[in-house]
């Protein structure tokens, strides 16, 4: 195997013969593999607790996510040992006995108290979820632009959809060669324009509207 | 498959979902009239900033197709006008000539849904504070934008020992749930424990409707 021709070459050699952005699509599988891991062996992985006690749980769109799963047991499991750490958080809100009287005594506005409160209940770190998406995203687009001077690479993707609002923007900041901007930029018009097209007819098909806003704003459950 | 979150609110609501937390319900109203309330006029007039609309509430458009296609339409067309713009001979400026230029692509200025959602969140948290009406269950988020926003040591303890008490049962319930998981138990007819697995994540979370990165700052809204 030739020299950086990891596995996430291979795969991006595979995505741009489909539809869309290709860092979206293995950037969500990268999300969806976490999670897929986490209800099939992780749930008692010490690191991956620690992580979920740090980040208070897993971000909105990720808890969906990770509900979908239906794992009743290990997200029970999960859920029960976050609300320990939240209750003790919140045991230190209102404490009872001479504790709550000593604190009145010493901060009769409360105001320290919900300062205290507050380091202790919001979140310590970043959706474990998230982490993941980011890190992917990360490591596709150096793929990317790492192989884009090599001729077969940027054939196959000067035939490709192309890449999303959100990924484009990257990836042309991160561009060392006016050959590699050039190509990334006529990818993109040449996609843009024919998404465009699509957006300007009448009624669209469900799957085509979805892609044509995935293209827009970026994969669903990308970011904000 | 992630489950988009809906606008359309249920017609008969189970027991866990009518104690959802009265600021996140006070959210999703906000956004639903938003959304309700769009004529998809995309033109620069319109006070809407159709250019700002952040990822997951662009799914929500999807709900109104006609709605979808014209902000994915503006947003296409804008980016191929940056396009344009990169393409177009650079002014020389500076020691080395051309400038970099600026590679933002994606959204522009605040999502509307989002800043509608954060007033109507905090709105609602300062009347319950006002009204002393703590004991409201909110979820984790709105119970650190209610800490926030609280003045005094009163309300303060309030807003704990009644978070306490509802994060408290649900502990309860979860321990129970994954006692009668165990083979020896599974015979057990189920209670309420049965739920709890979903009403604790969502607890901590948020309702699908609280924009998912304001998990990562609840200052945001308070």
């Amino acid at each position: 195997m030739p020299s950086g021709r990891t596995s996430l070459y291979y795969d991006l050699l595979d995505g741009f013969k489909q539809p869309g952005c290709s860092i979206c699509r293995f950037s969500l599988r990268a999300v969806e593999r976490f999670f897929d891991a986490l209800t099939y062996e992780n749930t008692n992985d010490p690191s991956i607790r620690n992580g979920v006690r740090a980040a208070r749980g897993f971000c909105n769109r990720h808890t969906l996510q990770y509900l979908s799963f239906g794992d009743e047991l290990g997200t029970a499991i999960i859920y029960r040992d976050l609300l320990h750490t939240i209750i003790s958080a919140l045991e230190e809100v209102a404490p009872e006995g001479l504790a709550g009287v000593a604190g009145t005594l010493t901060d009769p506005s409360g105001d320290r108290q919900a300062e205290h409160a507050l380091s202790s209940l919001a979140p310590e770190d970043v959706c474990l979820a998230c982490q993941r998406l980011q890190g992917s995203e990360d490591h596709y687009l150096a793929t990317l632009l790492q192989h884009l001077h090599s001729r077969d690479f940027a054939g196959a993707y000067e035939q490709s959809s192309g890449l999303c609002a959100i990924h484009f923007g990257p990836a042309l900041e991160g561009c060392r060669s006016g050959a590699t901007r050039d190509l990334l930029i006529r990818t993109q018009q040449r996609s843009w324009d024919t998404w465009l097209e699509r957006m300007e007819t009448g009624n669209l098909d469900a799957a085509t509207l979805q892609q044509g806003v995935a293209m827009a704003v970026g994969g669903k459950g990308l970011r904000p | 498959m992630i489950s988009e979150p809906s606008i359309e609110r249920p017609s008969s609501r189970s027991a866990e979902e009518s104690s959802e937390c009265p600021a996140c319900a006070a959210v999703e109203d906000a956004a639903r009239a938003l959304l309700s309330g769009l004529t998809g006029d995309v033109s620069s007039a319109d006070r809407f900033n159709w250019l700002g609309v952040c990822n997951a509430h662009a799914r929500w458009l999807l709900q109104r197709p006609e709605l979808a296609q014209r902000l994915a339409a503006a947003r296409l067309r804008r980016n191929l006008q940056r396009l344009e713009d990169l393409n177009a001979p650079a002014v020389p400026s500076g020691r080395f000539g051309r400038r970099k230029p600026a590679a933002s692509f994606a959204g522009e200025g605040d999502c509307p849904f989002d800043a509608a959602m954060a007033s109507a969140a905090e709105e609602t948290l300062k009347q319950l504070i006002g009204e002393e009406v703590i004991d409201a269950g909110l979820c984790l988020p709105h119970v650190c934008a209610a800490l926030g926003l609280a003045h005094g040591r009163d309300r303060l303890r309030g807003i704990g020992r009644a978070a306490l008490r509802q994060f408290s049962m649900l502990e309860q319930d979860l321990s129970e749930l994954i006692r009668k998981s165990d083979y020896r138990f599974r015979g057990e007819p189920r209670g309420r424990e049965a739920t709890s697995w979903t009403r604790a994540a969502r607890l901590v979370a948020g309702a699908p409707a609280v924009r998912w990165s304001l998990r990562r700052d609840p200052q945001l809204e308070g």
